[in-house]
């Protein structure tokens, strides 16, 4: 991240909050099922900007996002919250291998999906739970890692290279 | 120039990112495989615990004190034909893979499933 990517990069944190805000106005099936268009942003914010850029965004989204719909410091926040870091972690260590955004993109939703559902075991759920919610989550994480790591790929060529 | 390019050589889809899918898809069957335990049915009776499988097709016949009982196993389904007890109530119950179960007071038989079936799904 360098000094004039200052800027861009609160650009996005604002971006982020504002479409995870949106999304958490659609109707869901279930209240715990999201497509993380949000992590669209960090996505971008981390590929092209660093690994710093990807957490200035990330806590943005996760702290912001949080106050702004008043689950700030509930239980729900911490699964939202180490599931976010846990995904730009591993995406991060994902784009030193020769991946494309679209691999990187389900490997952090999937890991979104599975560090929860651990806590989640951890805390409160039973063992065995996680013989029914792995193969759903890690399914549902593919799905919405692909739908956001090909918006993010659409969004990176307008961004940029309309521009370029 | 390196400016405007940053990035971009996440762009192409490469062979890991198929991988990774069809890795994630394959751990699936996975979980599934160990999720399918098979499901016994335990029947209890003066004389004894006996254990028969929910899955194949059997008939399962004991001599009570009242006479003789017969459970059958069609299709997944436990049912008793043939009791000699006053009411009949067992032969009303039935046991499969949704659950339920067989108690007969009289014959002092009790019949109930026992594996894997999953606590969150009931």
């Amino acid at each position: 991240m360098r000094l004039q990517d200052d800027g861009i990069v609160l650009k996005f944190s604002a971006a982020a909050v504002l479409i995870y805000l949106g999304e958490s106005m659609i109707p869901k099936p279930f209240p715990w099922f999201r497509i993380g268009l949000a992590n669209i942003l960090i996505l971008i914010a981390l590929l092209r900007y660093g690994f710093r850029a990807g957490i200035s965004v990330a806590t943005a989204k996760v702290l912001v996002g949080a106050m702004l719909t008043g689950s700030f410091l509930t239980p729900f926040f911490f699964f939202t919250l180490l599931g976010t870091f846990a995904s730009l972690l591993v995406m991060h260590l994902l784009t030193m291998l020769p991946f494309s955004i679209i691999g990187i993109s389900v490997a952090g939703s999937v890991t979104h999906n599975l560090v929860q559902m651990l806590l989640g075991v951890f805390l409160f759920l039973p063992l065995t739970s996680i013989r029914l919610l792995y193969p759903i989550l890690s399914t549902l994480g593919i799905g919405t890692g692909l739908l956001t790591g090909i918006i993010g790929l659409k969004t990176m060529r307008l961004l940029y290279d309309a521009s370029g | 120039m390196s400016e405007v390019w940053r990035g971009t050589k996440y762009y192409r889809i490469k062979v890991l990112d198929i991988l990774i899918c069809v890795v994630i898809l394959i751990s699936n069957i996975f979980f599934i495989r160990i999720g399918k335990k098979k499901d016994l049915v335990v029947i209890i009776t003066p004389e004894g615990r006996f254990i028969r499988p929910l899955e194949s097709e059997w008939r399962f016949s004991i001599d009570t004190r009242l006479g003789r009982f017969t459970i059958v196993n069609e299709a997944g389904t436990v049912r008793v034909v043939e009791s000699f007890c006053p009411q009949k109530l067992c032969m009303k119950a039935s046991v499969s893979r949704e659950g339920g179960m067989i108690l007969c007071r009289p014959n002092q038989i009790y019949i109930y499933l026992e594996g894997d079936i999953d606590a969150v799904t009931r």
